[in-house]
């Protein structure tokens, strides 16, 4: 089932962000999955400039506790 | 001289008094080798994504400052040595502060009142948080430019669709 859709926009992009605050817990999670992992850009839309970015952002996060390296309990 | 920005984690079981002694330390070894603080931010006592040291909560501290390298093995002694400070992360800020300040400021506030709203026992699960979320948002569109409603729905969509099959080959091995 082949779901076509338009070209995904990189969201930092269209609102001109250049830095991605570590600090900021919403931006992060938004990007994680359940498990904590980082979602690929191929299913974001980031552009790579900002996916780079973006990854630092959440490694410094996962090292102050802002967000989780991995899920606390999953199943 | 450089701009650096180090945030970092105190316990928060001692009383108010020893939390801003703490804090005011670190602002003490900056200024003392000439350094110059840009920006103060306290985000107050939140809960960490993680236990550390058998802590679920931690007060949280920032500090934008121009200061000389000399600053960070200082600093860097002064978190190990004392351990009422549970983590601490500098980092090297290499645009103009001003600007570095504008882009954080409003996605940072909106951060750390969240964070308190959800401060329960007992944390939402991802799933009934985005539900929360989504309808936060539609209120939410002008202050926050980030979060486009249309565009959230097909990420949610397939992100769904991914997870299951992650994590299926690990609860095999267990």
């Amino acid at each position: 089932m082949a779901v076509i859709r338009g070209k995904k926009i990189c969201r930092f992009c269209e609102n001109k962000i250049n830095m991605i605050n570590y600090k900021d817990e919403r931006i992060l999670k938004r990007f994680t999955n359940e498990r904590g992992k980082i979602i690929p850009r191929r299913v974001t839309g980031n552009c790579a400039m900002h996916q780079r970015k973006l990854t630092t952002a959440i490694k410094r996060g996962r090292v102050l506790a802002i967000v989780a390296f991995e899920a606390e309990s999953y199943r | 001289m450089r701009i650096y920005e180090t945030t970092f984690i105190i316990n928060p079981q001692s009383d108010d008094a020893t939390i801003e002694k703490h804090v005011g330390d670190i602002k003490d070894i900056i200024t003392n080798t000439n350094g110059k603080i840009i920006n103060e931010n306290h985000m107050g006592t939140r809960r960490l994504a993680y236990e550390i040291n058998k802590l679920t909560q931690g007060y949280y501290a920032t500090f934008l400052y121009e200061a000389p390298t000399e600053v960070l093995p200082m600093l860097d002694r002064h978190f190990k040595v004392n351990e009422a400070y549970i983590r601490d992360l500098t980092v090297r800020i290499e645009c103009d502060p001003e600007d570095y300040l504008k882009q954080q400021d409003p996605f940072g506030k909106h951060g750390s009142e969240r964070r308190h709203d959800s401060s329960g026992p007992n944390r939402p699960s991802r799933e009934t948080a985005s539900d929360t979320e989504d309808s936060e948002k539609a209120v939410e569109v002008e202050t926050v430019p980030e979060d486009v409603p249309t565009e959230k729905t097909p990420d949610e969509d397939t992100q769904k669709i991914d997870t299951p099959s992650e994590d299926k080959p690990s609860d095999e091995e267990l």
